[in-house]
């Protein structure tokens, strides 16, 4: 009597066993995606240039442990034998992948949200401003950038008026017919949408503007 | 008074000693920061000169333990890749309100420093270094975005999270 249970009690681990490693094995083959703007070099690219030019010093999102990790060529590196603050070695492939794990990974709730209600902006006829269902607010990084939200690093986009100084706004589109934005808020909205405008992202490179770079020194 | 009642009186002054003792004690982050920079080395007293290549702002921020705050702080060296001290430089610092600071010349440990009381500067801020000949000006690579200690980044040695020390002269290859 005492070898059948015995003979139980061991086929039950066993099974206990196996379904374990059966359990493991599917939980390893699922991964949890993000709803958020696909990565691509065109896409992301500029983006990523010009987080790591406004965001990304070693002070500031180039420090490890911050909860947006941004690398780049300006700030903070991935290969351990790169330089920081030179882009003699341009940002890597890698590198340009990390911040975008990062930025998306941040709120992915709110990203899939924003993504969803922005992505059809295109289609829709919008680009920036952002279509009325589109709202990039709702991300923590919009809003902190904006300075609608505290942050150490002060209000870094104008959106609206007085600008707080380094920002400024111009008037939107090729002949300088449309509303006055600030480039930096354009690069990220549409990126959010789909549809990044390379040439805010890549204007957005010249910020923060200090009075001696605008011509103003005494 | 019984003597129940005095250990529960000693029980709940103790209980408070410790809940006080806790709450001055508001920032160890601040004190491991501080521990981690070691002791003064030796021949060299606390002044202008100690702690050559050490992130100043850290004692001299307004936590303590110093008590003169600087608003930036730092060390240059003659070139990169190595540690002789740049004597006489100064750091040209300009803030994104277009004030600007210029420091008294490095000392014999090529130490700079600004007080708090002399120039706040609202970030970001965009530093410069002039070697004493004026030979050349080294304007920094990006801006800072909040930290007064130019050793929190320019650590050494470079690795990447820091570009290395400061330094006040390039060096050319022919």
């Amino acid at each position: 009597m005492r070898s059948v249970h015995l003979l139980f009690t061991a086929l039950g681990a066993a099974l206990a066993a196996v379904a374990s490693v059966l359990a493991c094995s599917v939980a390893q083959s699922q991964q949890i995606g993000i709803d958020a703007p696909p990565y691509s070099d065109e896409g992301f690219g500029p983006v990523g240039d010009y987080l790591d030019s406004r965001c990304g010093s070693l002070d500031c999102h180039g420090q490890t442990g911050r909860n947006l990790l941004i690398y780049g060529c300006q700030g903070l590196r991935l290969d351990p034998d790169a330089s920081p603050a030179s882009c003699i070695e341009p940002t890597t492939e890698a590198e340009y992948e990390a911040t975008y794990r990062s930025l998306v990974g941040l709120e992915p709730l709110v990203m899939a949200t924003v993504d969803s209600e922005c992505a059809a902006d295109v289609d829709a006829g919008w680009t920036y401003p952002p279509g009325p269902a589109c709202h990039p607010e709702l991300l923590t990084f919009i809003r902190k950038a904006r300075g609608t939200e505290a942050h150490k690093g002060g209000q870094l986009i104008c959106v609206n008026p007085p600008c707080p100084p380094g920002t400024m706004q111009v008037p939107l589109g090729a002949d300088g017919g449309g509303p006055l934005v600030d480039l930096q808020d354009v690069c990220l909205v549409t990126w959010l949408e789909g549809a990044t405008d390379t040439n805010a992202c890549v204007t957005s490179l010249t910020y923060p503007i200090f009075p001696t770079d605008a011509g103003a020194s005494e | 008074m019984k003597d129940s009642s005095v250990s529960l009186l000693i029980a709940v002054l103790g209980a408070a000693g410790a809940v006080v003792s806790v709450a001055c004690n508001d920032n160890e982050v601040h004190d491991e920061q501080v521990a981690a920079l070691g002791p003064e080395q030796p021949g060299v007293p606390p002044g202008p000169t100690h702690r050559p290549g050490q992130p100043c702002v850290t004692c001299h921020g307004g936590s303590g333990p110093a008590k003169s705050q600087f608003s930036i702080g730092g060390t240059v060296y003659e070139t990169q890749g190595q540690l002789t001290p740049s004597v006489g430089s100064t750091v040209v610092i300009e803030d994104i309100d277009g004030n600007v600071w210029t420091t008294s010349p490095t000392n014999s440990a090529g130490n700079f420093y600004v007080y708090l009381s002399d120039f706040a500067p609202h970030y970001p801020t965009q530093p410069t270094v002039v070697p004493e000949d004026g030979s050349q000006t080294i304007l920094m690579a990006t801006h800072i975005g909040r930290d007064g200690s130019c050793a929190d980044c320019h650590a050494n040695p470079a690795g990447p999270s820091s570009p290395g020390p400061v330094y006040s002269h390039r060096v050319t290859t022919q």
